[in-house]
């Protein structure tokens, strides 16, 4: 079975804020605020659940391939988040749910947990 | 031109802000920077400026240039030093600050105390509520509230994991005119991303205790001891220019 990004909406009680291609697939999820570390983690085909809206999220979802961004806590999307992220054809999904919550919805749609990497011993 | 060559530490933590040890008193900050060679120094508290005026006085006194600072923390949890031409846009723009700090009690168990300093060197005040913690604006509104009120924007500790512009954004947002970065270590930064050895890199101290004062420093070629000279520093211009060790 596949996902695609219009299914999301209605479980995450998510307002459309940048259409994007709703049809895309998804094919994993990433959940995390540290851009760095979505850069180092998450991978591509992934939705992307963070509580960021700085433009440099549209960037980053760029750069690894993530087609849409969840913005959890009903964190404000400034208008050049917008902007850019309508430049780019990424999708913007704002809910009012936790980052825990949303996790949870995609989770029980039976969207995996994904990685690029596998976890290793680190400290930080 | 006759420059003289400024060794500086302006990262230095003050009773103010939580996380330092109770020793960091202006008085003491002051004189310990002295001892070890250092011609200036900010005291750079978590988005407070209480303790500033006093060191201000303290330097005037003892030859010591002090540049009216604050660490300010983003909505994305990036520390930004801010530098300030005199005391009182320092105090305008701190009340900016004040309107967007969250009120959230000080547990002094868990965080520590906030002290104010008076002239004397006792403790004039104890603040109620926490003062490390996010404001409700955005970097760029930061730099925005900074740039208005005259002053400059340096991002802290780049090269760390946490609290750093690049470990909060991944990279640094294009569009922020940005004159210099402050870094614990260059080697790290020239791994990172090669494409920031184009900013002025600076290394303080992040002093929280007294023996930490200096053990990083930036030196400054400059004609004498102001703001402007200290901009054209960071910006390379005019044959000013910043060395970091």
């Amino acid at each position: 079975m596949s996902i695609k990004i219009r299914d999301l909406v209605e479980p995450l009680e998510a307002s459309v804020v940048v259409p994007g291609d709703m049809e895309r697939v998804v094919n994993g999820g990433y959940c995390g605020d540290l851009l760095s570390d979505c850069i180092a983690n998450a991978s591509e085909g992934s939705v992307w659940v963070t509580v960021q809206s700085h433009p440099n999220v549209v960037a980053v979802a760029v750069l690894v391939g993530i087609p849409c961004v969840v913005v959890v806590n009903n964190a404000e999307v400034g208008e050049q988040t917008v902007a850019r992220a309508e430049g780019e054809g990424v999708t913007i999904l704002r809910t009012h749910l936790s980052a825990f919550e949303a996790v949870s919805r995609l989770a029980a749609l039976g969207i995996p947990g994904k990685r690029r990497r596998e976890s290793r011993d680190s400290r930080c | 031109m006759n420059l003289e060559i400024l060794v500086a530490d302006l990262h230095i933590h003050s009773v103010l802000s939580p996380c330092a040890r109770r020793d960091m008193l202006p008085h003491c900050i002051v004189l310990e920077a002295l001892e070890r060679g250092i011609d200036a120094i900010a005291l750079t508290d978590h988005n407070a400026c209480d303790n500033v005026a006093v060191t201000l006085e303290l330097g005037g006194r003892f030859g010591l240039w002090v540049i009216p600072g604050i660490e300010i923390e983003t909505r994305e949890e990036i520390h930004l030093l801010s530098y300030f031409p005199t005391l009182e846009l320092l105090a305008s723009f701190n009340r900016v600050v004040e309107e967007h700090l969250l009120p959230i009690p000080l547990e002094r168990d868990i965080w520590g105390e906030e002290w104010v300093i008076d002239e004397e060197g006792n403790v004039r005040e104890k603040k109620t509520n926490l003062l490390a913690v996010p404001l409700s604006l955005s970097l760029e509104e930061v730099v925005q509230e900074v740039e208005h009120c005259g002053g400059v924007v340096i991002p802290a500790h780049v090269d760390r994991k946490s609290y750093s512009i690049i470990s909060q954004l991944g990279f640094i947002p294009s569009g922020l005119s940005l004159k210099a970065l402050e870094a614990s270590s260059f080697k790290e930064i020239e791994k990172m991303d090669s494409s920031l050895t184009r900013y002025a890199l600076l290394s303080f101290s992040d002093a929280h205790a007294l023996e930490e004062i200096g053990r990083r420093t930036t030196s400054f070629f400059v004609a004498s001891r102001s703001f402007d000279e200290f901009l054209l520093a960071l910006s390379g211009e005019k044959e000013r220019k910043v060395l970091s060790f």
